[in-house]
């Protein structure tokens, strides 16, 4: 009768795993679930000589860490169902990161086969990989295969029957020296002393995983007698501190073996490799991307103010030649007061928008952007988003739209879920027009940092929000965030102006839209009924205005700031322009002086404004993406809800400190 | 990776000094610890934002410091991305004093009648064109290291 072999096929993702399971298995697949989770389970068989190989694809990951329902699941498999082999599918030409799972699978005292794929690339690239070295080295069988081709594959087969033959193998150590070696020797006495918890799982292994914090393994104790006493012992430990030296030592084991089986595998150092040690630094870090994003704004604000000051000129020559020249007055105010002040008004912003894109886009290009999600994976997981969510929220520095609709790129559907709620968090290009004039009209030359702290509390607001809703609405744990960071590239200059005008255009083609549409509704409600003075408290927006006053009353928000408000919700550009409307100034310096001379409008009172019109409900096309997105009228009004609701308080507050210290 | 640092573990720790103790003063004036007019409003201008850039820039290059004294060449690392960040928001500045410029003597805005280059000349500004000249002078030294830099 035919033996049979378990045998399970593990490996990084990408690197031809399921190839190879499939070269192995052929079309006697079996695909599920694995149970209790949405993993995809596949198992096939394979009758090789005298023997039939019951084969499982184990998910691809690129550690042991129980981090993801896929490690877990791996894991799991390995050390609960004791395959006779696992085979671990390595990437000939990226040996180096592929090793620190074969370090892991070594420590659990696998029965390893390492099937060194894409060789025939790894060859054409000049790599010789000795791999007899190899096997001498690490104590396991070792063959190079193409399974696109299918070389090898016949080699591995035989392989894995012979490893089943030969003596099993020797315990292999990584020694981690000094206190973490002392731990794990005194971790080891507790843990034998449970015979059947030793007999179950490799003692030196669990210790490692205690050590590092692994909750999923300490789990694993709950029914064991010595729980108590692993936990006692574990209390005073910095679990972090202990992960972050072994794996170290992992790296460094790595880094003895590989010169030895391919003097060519080893990289040198690559300049983004000494460059990300600086900007992914855990204490430099976040105060490099928030010097940066400061330098973003207060060039965006500095730069752009000689080019807006000659569109408002330009749009104040216009505005007056219009009025003057029309003899009918209805028209002469529809385009004056109305189009061409309130488009002016917007379009004022023009170079500021651009020069924030411009900025974006060289950041994105060079790479440092995939570095910020990195840099703020930490603090985003602490709070209860994984660093990937942070990209589709950068993205929302430009427009909440798209990045709403970037968060389809986030498979777990709670981290999705909360990221989409937290995004319009994200002070879109939309609002920077009503920081611009209110930050510049009452801060003058600190109107950038103004502007640059409205950024960083948007980000506060998200993130904490986040951490209510993950621990109030989406329970759990986020994902782990895993991302390969590509290598810094010179940014280019036609490919960053390219990207400027495309989402520039967005603007100017929303102005020549929607925002032409609202001013002239706004002219309308404005110039009506007639006898009414244009914009005053006797107009229809006037009235409409007297109607909502007492809803922002408490924050000192006049009427014509809760019109503005509400219109804000059609694009937020446009409470610039209801301002110039209901002041009767139009854009630009008139605007600014009239605000001044307000006395009901302090620099707190413009300081609550901007915070509220960061943090209130995003514009109807932000809100009709999360309705699309969540397919849910609920998340949809929970968000508007939220979003409004905690604007106010801010504002609140904002406006309450600010009246003492400003 | 044993090269001679020295050159660059000084012009380090010298930035690193400069740097951060014009961010220091900077934020002091900023937030009312020291007299605005101390050494001179314009060269060393009370800007709390302003200066909390410069004592990063400067945290960075004492960290450089620190890894030459290891001879670690992880200095070079924290070095270069030092003199960077001098670059950057050197040209950050420098761009604002063009604008400043326009609207002083092209635009004549209200505010700029006064208006002069040395209003403009900000630390940022100075010590960034220093360290152009540094990264002109060192450039080499932060190349790959197959290209014998790092």
């Amino acid at each position: 009768m035919a033996e049979k072999i378990k045998v399970a096929v593990a490996g990084n993702p990408n690197v031809g795993k399921t190839t190879i399971f499939n070269a192995l298995t052929g079309a006697r697949q079996k695909v599920g679930n694995w149970p209790g989770v949405t993993v995809e389970k596949k198992e096939g068989t394979k009758k090789h000589k005298d023997h039939i190989l019951e084969i499982v694809d184990l998910p691809g990951t690129y550690s042991l860490t129980a981090y993801s329902a896929d490690e877990v699941v791996a894991r799991d498999y390995i050390l609960e169902e004791k395959p006779d082999v696992v085979v671990q599918v390595l990437d000939s030409t990226n040996l180096e990161r592929n090793l620190y799972l074969t370090s892991q699978l070594l420590e659990m005292g696998t029965n390893l086969v390492l099937a060194l794929n894409m060789s025939d690339r790894a060859e054409t690239r000049g790599d010789d990989i000795d791999i007899r070295r190899l096997e001498s080295l690490l104590g396991v069988s070792a063959i190079k295969t193409a399974a696109n081709e299918g070389r090898g594959i016949n080699a591995l087969l035989d392989s894995i029957v012979n490893k089943t033959e030969s003596n099993p193998p020797l315990p292999h150590e990584i020694g981690y020296g000094g206190r973490v070696e002392e731990n794990i020797c005194a971790l080891e006495e507790i843990l034998g002393s449970d015979r059947e918890l030793s007999k179950n799982y490799p003692s030196r292994w669990m210790a490692v995983k205690l050590l590092e914090g692994d909750e999923n393994a300490l789990s694993k104790l709950s029914s064991s007698s010595i729980e108590g006493k692993v936990q006692n012992f574990l209390s005073d430990l910095d679990h972090e501190e202990y992960e972050v030296e072994m794996a170290d030592k992992r790296y460094e084991f790595i880094g003895t073996l590989l010169p030895q089986v391919c003097t060519t595998c080893a990289e040198d150092v690559s300049p983004s490799d000494m460059v990300d040690k600086v900007i992914t630094n855990k204490y430099l870090g976040i105060p490099i991307f928030l010097t940066l994003m400061w330098g973003m704004f207060e060039l965006t604000f500095a730069f752009a103010t000689p080019f807006m000051e000659l569109i408002d000129m330009f749009f104040g020559w216009l505005a007056a030649a219009v009025t003057s020249n029309i003899e009918t007055v209805w028209l002469a105010s529809l385009l004056g007061d109305g189009i061409v002040a309130g488009v002016g008004s917007v379009l004022l912003f023009v170079p500021n928008i651009f020069i924030l894109f411009f900025v974006i886009a060289l950041l994105e290009s060079s790479g440092y952007m995939a570095r910020a999600a990195f840099i703020m994976d930490r603090l985003m997981y602490t709070m209860g988003l994984q660093g990937k969510s942070f990209i589709p929220m950068l993205t929302g520095f430009g427009c909440s739209v798209p990045a709403i609709m970037a968060t389809r790129t986030l498979e777990d559907e709670k981290d999705r879920l909360i990221t989409m709620l937290v995004t319009p968090f994200m002070s879109c290009g939309a609002r920077l027009p009503v920081y611009i004039l209110l930050a510049g009209t009452f801060f003058s030359r600190q109107a950038g940092s103004v502007i640059f702290g409205l950024y960083v509390l948007g980000i506060l607001v998200a993130i904490v929000s986040a951490k209510l809703f993950r621990t109030f609405i989406a329970k759990g744990q986020p994902s782990p965030f895993i991302m390969e960071l590509p290598p810094y590239t010179r940014p280019s200059l036609k490919d960053s102006l390219q990207h400027m005008w495309n989402q520039g255009y967005l603007y100017l083609r929303k102005v020549g839209t929607i925002i032409v549409g609202g001013v002239v509704l706004i002219w309308l409600l404005a110039y009506f009924p007639q006898g009414a003075d244009y914009g005053s408290a006797d107009s229809l927006i006037g009235s409409l205005g007297k109607l909502i006053e007492p809803l922002v009353a408490p924050l000192g928000f006049d009427w014509k700031i809760a019109v503005a408000l509400v219109f804000g919700f059609v694009a937020k550009e446009i409470v610039v322009g209801s301002l110039g409307t209901l002041y009767g100034t139009g854009e630009g310096e008139a605007l600014s002086s009239a605000l001044v001379a307000d006395p009901g409008f302090t620099p707190a009172i413009a300081l609550g404004l901007m915070v509220f019109t960061l943090l209130y409900v995003p514009c109807i096309g932000a809100v009709a993406v999360i309705k699309k997105e969540t397919g849910s009228w609920k998340w949809m009004f929970f968000q508007a809800a939220y979003s409004t609701a905690v604007a106010w308080i801010l504002a609140l507050v904002t406006i309450g400190v600010g009246n003492i210290v400003l | 990776m044993e090269k001679n640092h020295n050159g660059l573990k000084y012009i380090s720790l010298l930035w690193g000094i400069l740097y951060m103790a014009a961010g220091l003063v900077q934020v002091a004036k900023g937030v009312g610890l020291l007299p605005a007019s101390l050494v001179s409003s314009s060269l060393l201008p009370a800007e709390l934002a302003g200066g909390l850039v410069l004592v990063v820039i400067g945290a960075v290059f004492f960290v450089a410091t620190f890894e030459f004294s290891k001879d670690s060449f992880e200095g070079s690392a924290y070095a270069y991305v030092g003199i960077l960040l001098c670059l950057v928001f050197g040209t950050l500045y420098f761009l604002s004093m063009v604008a400043d410029l326009i609207n002083a003597y092209i635009l004549a805005m209200e505010g700029y009648e006064k208006w002069t280059f040395v209003d403009s000349f900000k630390p940022a500004l100075y010590l960034g064109i220093l360290s152009g000249v540094v990264y002109a002078v060192w450039k080499n030294r932060f190349k790959p290291v197959n290209q014998g830099g790092f």
